[in-house]
């Protein structure tokens, strides 16, 4: 039987080398949930592919770009990796110490083969941002606009060294925070005429550049 | 000339292959079938929500698709359409003009009240027309603003964005 690849267990050193590598040039990729073709029958990318609701905590791995001399231990097949037993110790939980690495033999996990994987520069992500809502034209008084970007955080899990997160922000007022500084936005929760306005911008720039790629081999950057 | 393109699509084994007739003109016609075809392919992916979401895409998009077209067109030279409908419940439109200009026009589709469209119309870098508004105000509102930029009449009363600096 095939043992859980010893690339992708967490250690305090590994974790250190991924935060210091990852750059703007690498790949950020992450299972599609659909099998369907990335691009649409026009031959734009399918806004199917940017869902509403997961984009808000997307789980992303980094694929390390070719100036890396560690780009081999990075590899689009990462993503495919679905743990099978334990998975709030192993692949929930943030990694903090050595403390929490794995026996490689003991991880149970199945390889879901079938699905696409997809990907976007890390600066291509990093560099949305806008304002919303978008603006009704039958109101006559103006309404207050606020402000939505993208970040992406680092969130290793004992089983996966290169996991990262994107988050996005934004500065309308909340039940627990009332100011315009920018808060991390659930996607459940978000009041959804913000949510939708933000999710629909960022499909919408995301199609412009065309920067979300099928990632089908390695080294595809 | 015929264009045929194949794609995988989730909820058939084989792939479908979609032909589209004489792909060197943007017309009229043209774009009718294209849109025809895509919302057909996509539109199946409402009914994994609910057929109540299948029902409301077909009455928008009988509704307001031939209109769409037409607008399209009259904006300016398309160089390329997209359609996808979305199994969230959104109708969503990409159009790429020859002079650099990309058109959204996003429909969240309702069962139980007014159907809600976004439009936006988006230079390399910037925000040229943002708004929430009926397909008829959206549309004619980019319409206008597309006759007056090409006057160089760079006025805009309302939906104005910060992002452009402009004085009128």
């Amino acid at each position: 039987m095939q043992s859980y690849p010893g690339r992708l267990i967490s250690s305090s050193e590994k974790c250190n080398i991924v935060v210091n590598q990852s750059c703007g040039e690498c790949l950020l990729i992450h299972r599609a949930m659909t099998k369907d073709s990335l691009t649409t029958i026009g031959g734009e990318i399918d806004p199917e592919f940017i869902d509403l609701n997961r984009f808000c905590t997307l789980s992303i791995n980094s694929l390390f770009c070719e100036s890396h001399h560690i780009r081999h231990i990075t590899d689009p097949i990462d993503v495919k990796f679905n743990i099978s037993e334990n998975k709030k110790e192993l692949a929930f939980a943030d990694f903090e110490s050595n403390d929490q690495i794995p026996e490689t033999v003991d991880i149970k996990f199945v390889v879901d083969e079938d699905y696409k994987v997809i990907g976007f520069k890390r600066k291509a992500i990093e560099a949305i941002r806008g304002k919303y809502p978008f603006s009704k034209k039958q109101k006559k008084t103006s309404e207050e606009e606020f402000e939505f970007k993208i970040i992406v955080l680092y969130k290793p899990t004992p089983v996966n060294a290169f996991h990262f997160e994107l988050r996005v922000l934004g500065t309308h007022p909340i039940q627990d925070d009332d100011s315009r500084e920018f808060k991390m936005l659930k996607g459940e929760t978000t009041k959804k005429v913000h949510l939708r306005a933000i999710i629909s911008k960022i499909k919408n720039r995301i199609i412009k550049d065309r920067s979300l790629i099928e990632v089908t081999k390695k080294f595809a950057v | 000339m015929s264009n045929c393109r194949s794609f995988m699509f989730e909820r058939n084994p084989v792939p479908i292959e979609i032909c589209i007739e004489d792909e060197s003109k943007v017309s009229f016609k043209h774009l009718i079938d294209l849109t025809e075809a895509s919302f057909n392919l996509y539109s199946k992916r409402l009914k994994t929500t609910s057929n109540d979401l299948f029902e409301s895409g077909n009455k928008e998009y009988d509704l307001n698709n031939t209109f769409i077209i037409q607008e399209i067109l009259e904006i300016g030279d398309p160089e390329n359409l997209s359609l996808s409908v979305t199994s969230n419940g959104t109708i969503h439109y990409t159009v790429r003009y020859l002079d650099g200009q990309s058109l959204f026009i996003e429909t969240y589709l309702n069962t139980t009240d007014e159907n809600q469209t976004f439009f936006e119309l988006l230079d390399d870098q910037k925000v040229i027309f943002s708004g929430d508004c009926s397909m008829e105000e959206g549309l004619a509102e980019i319409k206008r603003l597309k006759n007056n930029s090409s006057q160089r009449e760079f006025c805009f009363p309302y939906n104005i964005r910060q992002e452009v600096n402009i004085d009128c």
